[in-house]
């Protein structure tokens, strides 16, 4: 169980955490979401002592981490793939990190076989591709078969087969009764990998729930296709309907099915589509995040760059 | 349950300085150029011994000149020991290391214990046999060599392993407060070689007051014979070993105290 309380991290003038408070409960997979830049490194480095807090706590199952006696037994970390010696062979950084809290060598060689690296150990960690680099930063967090696991990004990198196999290995972790906390900036990647997902913008919470709860959060969207174009558009006008144009439909968000299409048949507007989309995790993600991106890309249209 | 001790931190850092590829590298160059370099001068100066004035010969120190190689040795064991943590800062892997030990003092004390042993080994191990293979190239008729049974050559050279070690401490200790690997090693070599120029530039009377307190002539005056005539005033081998050791303290002091303060 990882509780954070008022958690606050100032970098010179920039809030890269903001009073943050949640606890991340044993059991299932919680998603920790927001746009890059948003403060999830920031939040898991203060979670393991390596950042001090401006304010504001961080403890695993109630203790501070420095506090802890024998840290990789209780929390294993990803935090970034590629921060290790690239000189030095997978099979010695595991091993430098079990002789360091007294883990058995043989547990080394277990977790080796359980990211599937055991063919490679010996080899440069430098010479790694990204996904290999995710494999080994697991099998580290694995080491002292802890109970509370952190992932900063661990889909990054990975082939569809990677993805598949991370997914399905949190869950059992998780299953196991461990608390599972994997970090992402895409709800694309965390929609299936996830059961609760706490969302944070700009170092501040956003919202927090389980999957069924941010599905309801966002609004169903009605996609219409008309030829009568003006008619259309007054109707919208007159409700006072909230309305987009789309490249060639009309999207109308948080009004029913049934009463745009019974509206458009009383005033004798022909309708060529009506269908109502379902909001997907995503859609709610961007919806919700949209104020809190540090850099947005212009929407392309068609033809023109 | 087992947990972390200093003990089981000093196993990890020794394997982690073991298994690169680096450290065997600036120990190979440590040797080469304590022992070869060594061994060169010594057979250019008994080549040169029957040309010397009088003055030459009768300032002849057969310990330093055999020990010459220990003065460019020191940059190997000053990279070793900035490697040790700067390599850690530039990787990013000093976040799993603490992630895994959160003692930030426990890593420290492990780090400086392997580097300090390990390099002592090395220094007197390269010292001991720079000196021995010197006596024999410089013996000859009429050229004064040294031998280990006298009290003040036994010193020197082992204070010459010394002084290797506490080098070493030294570019760990810049490495802490600059935590990259090109800026510690400009600043360690700066110290060496730029510093030593610049009092050149001084006064005569400046630079014999200041000359001999920067660490390359500590180094000369552990290293030589007490009461050698030198072109500067050096201090006496233990008053510049006392100093030496209490610029490490300061440095590594510093260096510990960001260490433990500082975001990594
Ligand atoms: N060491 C640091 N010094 C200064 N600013 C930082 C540092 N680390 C992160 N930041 C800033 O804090 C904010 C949050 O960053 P980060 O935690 O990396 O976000 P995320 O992981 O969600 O992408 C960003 O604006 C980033 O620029
Ligand atoms: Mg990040």
């Amino acid at each position: 169980m990882i509780e954070v309380q008022h958690l606050t991290k100032r970098f010179g003038d920039n809030l890269a955490v903001d009073d943050l408070s949640f606890t991340v409960k044993p059991g299932i997979v919680t998603g920790f979401l927001g746009p890059n830049g948003s403060g999830k490194s920031t939040t898991m480095r203060l979670i393991l002592g390596l950042n001090s807090p401006t304010s504001g706590t961080a403890t695993i199952n109630g203790q501070r981490f420095a506090e802890l006696k024998a840290p990789l037994r209780e929390v294993g970390a990803l935090l970034d793939a590629k921060a290790l010696h690239p000189g030095r062979s997978a099979r010695n950084q595991l091993v430098a990190l079990a002789l360091s809290n007294q883990i058995s060598l043989s547990r080394v060689d277990e977790v080796l076989d359980i990211v599937g690296l055991t063919d490679v150990a010996n080899r440069r960690a430098g010479d790694f591709s990204l996904g290999m680099s995710q494999r080994l930063g697991i099998a580290s967090a694995l080491l002292g078969d802890p109970g509370t696991l952190m992932f900063d990004e661990p889909i990054n990198g990975l082939d569809p087969e990677g993805i598949r196999w991370v997914r399905d290995f949190f869950q059992q972790l998780a299953d196991e009764g461990r608390t599972v906390l994997v970090s992402s900036h895409l709800m694309s990647e965390m929609a299936l990998t996830a059961d609760h997902f706490i969302i944070i913008g700009r170092g501040r919470m956003i919202t927090e729930g389980s999957k069924e709860e941010l599905a309801k959060s966002g609004t169903g969207s009605v996609h219409v296709r008309t030829p009568l174009h003006q008619e259309f558009k007054q109707l919208v006008a007159d409700k006072q309907w909230q309305m987009r144009e789309e490249a060639d439909a009309f999207v109308i968000e948080g009004v029913p099915v049934a009463e745009i299409g019974d509206q458009s048949f009383a005033a004798g507007i022909p309708l060529h589509e009506l269908s109502a989309r379902e909001v997907s995790l995503e859609d709610s993600f961007m919806a919700l995040t949209a104020g809190a991106v540090e850099y947005t890309g212009r929407r392309m249209r068609k033809g023109k760059l | 349950m087992p947990r972390v001790s200093i003990i089981s931190v000093i196993r990890s850092e020794f394997l982690k300085l073991r298994t690169l590829r680096s450290t065997w590298l600036s120990f190979a160059i440590t040797a080469a150029l304590t022992i070869g370099f060594g061994a060169l001068i010594s057979y250019v100066t008994k080549m040169q011994f029957p040309k010397m004035s009088f003055i030459e010969k009768a300032t002849f120190d057969p310990i330093a000149i055999s020990l010459v190689g220990t003065l460019f040795a020191q940059f190997a064991v000053g990279v070793i020991g900035a490697l040790m943590i700067t390599s850690e800062f530039v990787s990013g892997s000093i976040r799993t290391t603490l992630a895994a030990v959160p003692s930030r003092m426990r890593i420290l004390v492990a780090k400086a214990a392997v580097l300090k042993f390990s390099v002592l080994i090395v220094g007197l191990i390269c010292a001991f046999a720079a000196f021995l293979l010197g006596q024999v190239i410089m013996s000859g008729p009429g050229i004064p060599t040294a031998t280990l049974a006298d009290a003040n050559t036994l010193r020197a050279v082992l204070l010459a392993g010394l002084y290797l070690m506490l080098l070493s401490l030294l570019g760990f200790g810049l490495g802490l407060i600059i935590r990259q690997t090109a800026g510690t090693i400009s600043a360690f070599v700066s110290i060496l070689l730029v510093l030593p120029l610049i009092t050149f530039l001084l006064p005569a009377a400046w630079r014999d007051a200041i000359a001999k307190f920067l660490p390359s002539s500590l180094g000369r005056s552990m290293m030589s014979a007490p009461g050698s005539i030198t072109e500067i005033p050096l201090f006496s081998p233990w008053a510049a070993t006392g100093i030496l050791i209490g610029y490490v303290v300061l440095i590594i002091g510093i260096g510990a105290y960001l260490f433990e303060h500082r975001d990594v």
